[in-house]
């Protein structure tokens, strides 16, 4: 059991990490402030390979690997969490789909120039009456002289108002539903399919949130990923490993918050004395600390298991779960540390409250992992539960 | 047309603690990088092959063999080659040794005609590779502590050069040593798929002094630290009390007293 | 024991409930939206006396008792904290202050002002390093008739509307409470600083430089803002309290209505296990919160308020508030995170009461030296 991180991955963070530290945080509070994505950083980030780590370097990746992409939202959401959901919109669903499932013609055509940063892509699951219970889907698609029309509307899908390729789920036999009847497309913006809403958010400002609309969108046949009728299989395995990287993301949220902390604690008193020297403020370190490295200790062995072939479902759930709950509570623990500074927008930890509130919503609220895990659990043990 | 550049990898200045049972740079918590100016120098070098591809351009270490992970760092960058010079007694030789060892390494690479370095190392900081590398590559002209470097047509290099906190354009037959000024713009990143390459599918070359024909018996002796100490602490500066008026003449009368003015 | 409102509180808290409804609910979200609480809802505030709540009659005020007054700051919150917290500070500090230890002069003076609500008053206390009252570094340095004021004051609530400010200096008497208009020669406001949460409340560091104060500007005794601290810190507290209960309050009727209405795998959530759990956790903690913030303002009535009782609100309501808020987010899944729904705001004014007059471990620290010191262990 070798636990060190091999070289080449180590090179791999120290650039992610100059290329956040240098592009990303000197706008982010403004970005945060404006709601603006920082466009211009995503194309340096681009440049440098930030948008295509995981994937083979056959189709325009960096061949990174699942380990890869673990560090890269590690490091990403370190400095800014709006753009690890940028970043993982774009490779970790959108682009991710197409991998999975998707035929060789497909992934040179679509999933090269995602991995290159060349186009952006957004992921078309959630609808207004399907957030976390994917399957009730109504978006349809239906033949007509060879290609596919697709109508429907899909909301809070990030990445949407600048998006140029879509990886969007919609129902082709309504008879069949989830279970063959629901299929995966990649559709250009040039195709048609229209923003809508624009949302305001209460974090993560600096990515950005529309509904997609598709009226009479057509799309050819050979734009199906994988196969007609097993798209929900496809997207559930996309979101699998998407759950990986929330939590990678979230252990990098509570790092940056721990560190705040240290620095914090180390020069600020308060009634006379160093907070550091508190020991309310020490057990709060301790636990703090304590439950990242659990954390990192999860997310990178689940890297591992992906990486290796191995049965990774399980620890995916648990890597989202636990991920988004520890970032919340670090970064909860670090503002109270930090007392009225901590409320300042002009300081980032406010902003590290805002942006880690997400992770325990999207992608499946946790009240949806929990009901998965235990249900999982319990068919192992002969009991079968509905959600 | 061949450019070496020579990088050397220093302990990460923000990461730097002195261990107070060793006595020492605690090199386990330390990170490695390549020294920064180095870094600006490969940069400079990797834009003139943008220009021209039929540049190769040669990365150079001499030093232990955890060295070998900036030379893969350049190779990411986008270096045709990476050559680490290292044997026991490279790892204990100090500036004059060095600069002998890098220039018969230059040597034997046919057709060198620029050598780069950064004006500096961070960590020892003395700034005296390049002079050195010159002399020891035959009187070579020096272009020192330059900043917007550009290789010119005809076999020329040109750049502005810094002395006395003052710019003088100037311009050398190639071949010829470089230093390049650290400027602010943060040099270019590698991409992630070079970084994965660097490793799994480029390699290194190792020299010693040996390959290279030379006898360390001939060359500057290697030297070893025995100790390291602290500087003792200062002493309490004074505080002057009174209203400003009061204040500003008892300071001139200490100032006067310790025949400062 | 009597748990029961009187009928005059009850009348009282209806007509809050409709003031709020009427005035300040269809204001809540332009207020956070633009920072700032618009000067006509202030107007009406005042007009139904509201910032006159806790005056005497003489000076124009609504003199209410403090069970009637936590009703109003309750109420108040449960649409806007930001509105309920600038009624806190003008009223239970600043105008409190003035009528517990000013002179029949200051109160003439500055009261009927604050109560029509053409003065509204702001508190400076807190100071870049805190080190509570033992360690100002704001000097108030004797002068020929009165003091001279420099320093810097830091998270002044309401500095940006106040026309009067009561400021915390070290005077050579010892620490004083001093009130200081506004537009004092000298006084500058810093840049807004711009916080998480309850964003209608105007909060500015604010610069004294070299700010001529008269000796009569002296609220109390000079060196003995210990007595101004002593007459408004636990009822502030119990406040604070009372401003998060009816945030925690607004939370849970937030992601109740939602429940109710929202369906997820063909069923509404409020009928599952889980969500059920959240709303009665948060129901446990938003009446025990109540139990505590009405029986201190009860014990406050009868002038027995002590310090530990106020500090057991604060600190409940710190933690009240923010777990309840977040349950009720997590209710709501992706429409609690756009702003399009309330709770979001909620979420963020509720996470800011414990930045705000203590936080957790401020109120542990208080709380842990009362209850040693009641069983003979005195730090």
């Amino acid at each position: 059991m070798d636990l060190t991180l091999p070289k080449e991955y180590e090179l791999l963070r120290q650039m992610i990490r100059d290329v956040m530290e240098n592009e990303f945080a000197p706008v982010a509070e403004e970005a945060d402030e404006k709601a603006e994505v920082p466009m211009e950083a995503i194309r340096t980030a681009a440049k440098a390979g930030l948008l295509g780590i995981p994937f083979p370097q056959e189709y325009g990746g960096s061949g990174a690997g699942e380990l890869g992409y673990v560090i890269l939202m590690e490091e990403v959401s370190r400095v800014d969490s709006a753009i690890a959901t940028v970043i993982g919109a774009h490779i970790g669903i959108a682009a991710m789909a197409i991998y999975v499932d998707g035929s060789p013609a497909l992934k040179e055509k679509y999933l090269t120039p995602l991995a290159r940063g060349e186009k952006i892509g957004a992921f078309c699951l959630t609808e207004p009456g399907a957030g976390s219970d994917a399957a009730a889907i109504k978006t349809r698609a239906v033949r007509s002289n060879g290609n596919w029309v697709i109508n429907g509307t899909k909301i809070y899908i990030s990445n949407g108002p600048f998006a140029d390729l879509f990886s969007v789920l919609a129902v082709t036999n309504p008879a069949l539903g989830a279970r063959g009847g629901v299929t995966a497309f990649v559709v250009e913006k040039e195709m048609g399919p229209k923003v809508g809403v624009i949302e305001k958010k209460l974090g993560i400002r600096a990515s950005a949130t529309s509904e997609i609309i598709f009226d009479e969108v057509e799309v050819p046949a050979a734009n199906i990923i994988g196969q007609e009728g097993l798209g929900f299989v496809t997207f559930m395995k996309t979101l699998d490993l998407g759950r990986v990287t929330v939590g990678a993301a979230s252990l990098g949220g509570a790092q940056k918050a721990l560190e705040m902390v240290l620095d914090y604690a180390r020069l600020a008193e308060k009634y006379g004395m160093p907070l550091a020297h508190q020991q309310q403020v020490q057990f709060m370190i301790a636990d703090m600390y304590s439950w990242i490295e659990m954390l990192r200790g999860l997310v990178y062995r689940t890297a591992w298991l992906v990486d290796n072939k191995r049965p990774f479902a399980r620890e995916a759930y648990v890597c989202k779960l636990m991920g988004s709950e520890i970032a919340s509570r670090v970064v909860s623990y670090a503002m109270e540390i930090h007392g009225a500074l901590g409320l300042s927008r002009d300081y980032p930890l406010e902003r590290a409250f805002r942006d880690a509130r997400i992770a325990e919503i999207f992608e499946g609220t946790n009240e949806i992992q929990r009901i998965i895990i235990a249900r999982d659990l319990l068919r192992e043990v002969g009991v079968h539960i509905e959600p | 047309m061949r450019i070496v550049v020579c990088i050397k990898q220093i302990l990460d200045p923000e990461t730097i603690k002195v261990s107070r049972s060793l006595q020492a740079i605690d090199e386990r918590t330390a990170r490695r990088i390549m020294n920064p100016p180095d870094r600006w120098a490969l940069d400079t070098a990797l834009r003139f092959k943008d220009e021209d591809p039929s540049l190769e351009v040669i990365a150079m270490s001499a030093g232990r063999s955890e060295a070998e992970d900036i030379l893969r760092e350049a190779l990411a960058l986008g270096c045709d080659r990476a050559i680490l010079l290292s044997d026991p007694y490279i790892v204990n030789a100090r500036a004059a040794g060095l600069a002998m060892v890098l220039a018969a390494a230059i040597k034997r690479l046919r057709n060198v005609q620029l050598v780069m370095t950064g004006y500096k190392a961070l960590d020892t900081g003395s700034g005296t590779l390049g002079p050195r590398l010159a002399i020891e590559l035959g009187g070579w002209p020096l272009l020192m502590n330059a900043d917007q470097v550009r290789l010119e047509s005809g076999g020329y290099v040109s750049g502005l050069q810094n002395a006395d906190e003052k710019f003088y354009a100037s311009t050398y037959p190639l071949p010829c040593v470089v230093t390049v000024l650290e400027t602010p713009k943060h040099p270019r990143y590698p991409h992630g798929a070079e970084i994965m390459n660097a490793y799994r599918l480029r390699s290194v070359e190792v020299w010693s002094t040996a390959a290279l024909g030379l006898d360390p018996a001939t060359l500057p002796a290697p030297t070893t630290s025995r100790q390291m100490r602290l500087p003792p602490p200062r002493e309490f500066g004074v505080i002057i009390e009174g209203s400003p008026q009061e204040a500003a003449r008892n300071l001139i009368a200490t100032l006067k007293a310790r025949r400062i003015i | 024991m009597n748990f029961a409102f009187t009928e005059e509180q009850q009348m009282f808290r209806d007509m809050f409930a409709d003031f709020v409804a009427k005035e300040v609910e269809p204001l809540a979200e332009h207020i956070s939206e633009h920072e700032e609480i618009p000067k006509a809802l202030l107007k009406k505030a005042a007009m139904q006396g509201f910032l006159g709540a806790l005056l005497p009659e003489e000076y124009g005020g609504a003199a209410l008792d403090m069970v009637s007054y936590i009703l109003l700051l309750e109420e108040v919150a449960k649409s806007d904290m930001s509105t309920a917290m600038v009624l806190h500070v003008h009223n239970d500090l600043v105008s409190r202050a003035i009528l517990l230890c000013g002179s029949a002069e200051q109160k003439e003076q500055w009261l009927p002002a604050m109560a029509e609500g053409s003065v509204i008053g702001a508190w400076a206390f807190a100071e870049p390093d805190p080190a509570g009252l033992t360690n100002l570094q704001v000097m108030a340095r004797a002068a020929d008739d009165g003091y001279v004021l420099h320093g810097t004051k830091t998270w002044v609530s309401n500095a940006g509307i106040a026309g009067l400010m009561v400021v915390f200096a070290q005077a050579p008497e010892g620490p004083t409470a001093l009130l200081v208009p506004a537009d004092a020669a000298g006084l500058k406001l810093g840049q807004r600083d711009k916080t998480l949460g309850m964003r209608g409340v105007q909060i500015h560091p604010v610069y004294f430089n070299d700010v001529a104060v008269p000796a009569d500007a002296v609220l109390g005794r000079p060196g003995d803002a210990q007595a101004v601290m002593a007459a408004v810190g636990d009822f502030s507290r119990l406040a604070m309290a009372a401003i998060a209960l009816g945030g925690a309050e607004h939370a849970l009727s937030l992601g109740v209505d939602f429940a109710k209405e929202r369906k997820q795998f063909g069923v509404e959530i409020a009928r599952k296990g889980a969500i059920q759990a959240y709303i009665a956790d948060s129901a446990v903690e938003v009446e025990t919160l109540r139990s505590q913030v009405y029986r201190c303002a009860s014990l406050a009535d009868q002038g027995l308020l002590d310090g530990l009782s106020a500090s057991i609100a604060k600190l409940w309501a710190n933690r009240v508030s923010y777990q309840v808020a977040n349950r009720m987010i997590q209710t709501h899944g992706g429409y609690g995170y756009i702003l399009d729904y309330a709770i979001g705001r909620v979420f963020r004014d509720c996470r800011t009461v414990e930045g705000i007059e203590g936080s957790n471990r401020t109120q542990q620290a208080a709380i842990a030296r009362s209850v040693l010191a009641a069983h003979g262990f005195v730090m």
